[in-house]
């Protein structure tokens, strides 16, 4: 039997980001595989250890650029936790309202990108024509498409006092989905890419610490927004399906983003009818000394649970940051699923992970 | 009876001690995480990361567990060697081959350890707090 090797990437369009994956291939089929990571490590880590913490908090954002809002929270609600910080009921909703929107643009760009992927151009056109409306609105709030810094510790940097673009975007967005089902889920060449592709089983989900919308699609209701403190008065449901495959992944995130939806509203109710204009509590940023200790804080990202272990020793500067993200174990749990599989579904398997290469590497 | 009697009992010669939320144990990690995995319900390694206390380096096993939604620390002491987990969480192995590659820690029974995110022929590990940059990172 003769073998061959083939590289796939660094440098590869589908990979978002940059991604070595060898593959040995008997024919068109995948024998065996392996992923080389690191062409991205930016050492996050070690470069928050020579920084004060105001100056490592606007860093954080490029942990994930597609998910800028949930690294700043997953830092500050560590920095909170250790200094014991009360973050003011009002930015406590604004928080949790630009992280959800923050996750339906994100999402949105995954699926254009993946239906990229499997050939289809359209969709690409489509999904971030309704992306761009969110990105326009966070621009004019924070200055910044991408990589924000409105989170601070101890609450946000500026209020929201228009709210006509976030009306206008849950008003267009559910039509837009009706039609996105039309266009994709009920087009039979994607149903037939798609459905039985890399089946992550519920076992397998577990031993590779699969988190996010990869794991909820195997059936298991592991989602920590409903732990966290931030939702408790805000109702919402955690979407799931019977078996991971790329298919059900795809729906699990549609499903998310009209989740994703109801909560935006119900802060923007919130919001309406709160008269206070506490956005910060007071906390001296610039010569910020935490207490000894040592706190891992979760957020459930885009992309899976991203956990910020943060340890103080007391001095101005972070002892140790540790970033863990969903990411990173997706990628692990790739040759796997390739294995059996042939050539032109690599992307269509890698690409329904939603992995995004900086959060692997950091 | 608390997680860490229970251990206690299980493990009567290893030092188990509780303390800040953590279950500090002296050694056999990988045979007390195999009775945590299959007896105590704790399935995922949801993080496997290490903190450089220069004198020893602090490994911290987070788990959670799917059935009783409950999570918990493991932590150990070690200074180079220690054994490797990756036959119990198949996700420890890129943990172990980054501590591996920012500590220089090595996990015994991991067949594969290599640097994942520094060049290959990085020298040095630059986690660690008597790292020096100018000294050590040297490309050949």
């Amino acid at each position: 039997m003769n073998k061959m090797k083939i590289n796939i990437g660094p440098q590869h369009p589908s990979t978002h980001g940059v991604l070595q994956i060898i593959t040995e291939l008997d024919g068109e089929n995948i024998v065996n595989c392996e992923t080389e990571i690191g062409y991205l490590h930016r050492g996050m880590e070690k470069l928050a250890e020579n920084r004060t913490y105001l100056q490592y908090l606007p860093m954080v954002d490029r942990v994930d650029y597609l998910g800028g809002f949930f690294n700043s929270f997953a830092f500050c609600d560590a920095v909170e936790n250790l200094s014991q910080t009360e973050v003011p009921q009002r930015a406590k909703y604004i928080r949790v309202l630009m992280m959800e929107l923050n996750r339906i643009a994100s999402h949105l760009l995954w699926l254009g990108t993946y239906l990229l992927e499997l050939g289809a151009i359209s969709p690409y056109f489509y999904a971030f024509r309704e992306r761009e409306m969110i990105l326009r609105f966070f621009e004019k709030l924070t200055g910044q498409r991408l990589m924000y810094n409105y989170f601070k510790f101890g609450g946000v940097r500026k209020d929201i006092e228009f709210t006509e673009d976030i009306e206008e975007i849950l008003k267009v967005l559910p039509e837009k989905l009706k039609d996105y089902e039309r266009i994709i889920a009920d087009n039979p060449v994607f149903l037939e890419r798609t459905k039985d592709m890399g089946i992550i089983t519920e076992e397998a989900a577990l031993n590779y610490s699969i988190t996010g919308p990869n794991l909820r699609a195997t059936g298991i209701k592991y989602d920590t927004r409903k732990e966290s403190d931030y939702y408790k008065d805000i109702d919402f449901n955690v979407i799931t399906a019977e078996k991971s495959d790329a298919l059900n992944r795809y729906l699990v995130r549609t499903g998310e983003i009209k989740e994703s939806m109801k909560i935006i509203s119900q802060c923007l109710d919130w919001l309406k009818t709160d008269t206070s204009d506490c956005i910060s509590s007071k906390i001296n940023e610039i010569n910020l000394k935490l207490p000894e200790g040592e706190y891992i804080s979760k957020t459930e990202a885009p992309r899976g649970l991203t956990l910020c272990c943060l340890v103080s020793d007391g001095s101005e500067k972070p002892y140790r940051v540790k970033w863990r993200t969903g990411s990173f174990y997706a990628v692990q749990i790739l040759p796997e699923l390739l294995k059996g599989h042939t050539v032109p579904d690599i992307m269509a398997i890698y690409g329904s992970l939603d992995v995004i290469l900086p959060e692997v590497d950091r | 009876m608390s997680i860490s009697e229970i251990l206690q009992n299980k493990f009567v010669n290893t030092k188990i001690i509780e303390e800040k939320g953590k279950i500090f144990v002296e050694n056999n990690t990988k045979e007390i995480l195999t009775h945590i995995k299959t007896d105590l319900g704790f399935d995922m390694l949801l993080s496997l990361y290490a903190t450089d206390y220069r004198d020893y380096i602090e490994l911290n096993y987070y788990l959670y567990s799917s059935v009783k939604q409950e999570y918990l620390t493991i932590t150990t002491h070690v200074t180079s060697n220690t054994d490797s987990v990756t036959d119990v969480f198949k996700s420890a192995y890129f943990d172990e081959c980054e501590i591996y590659d920012m500590f220089g820690v090595n996990f015994t029974g991991n067949n594969n350890l290599k640097r994942l995110l520094m060049p290959a022929d990085w020298k040095g590990h630059p986690l660690l707090k008597n790292y020096e940059y100018e000294k050590e990172a040297v490309y050949e």
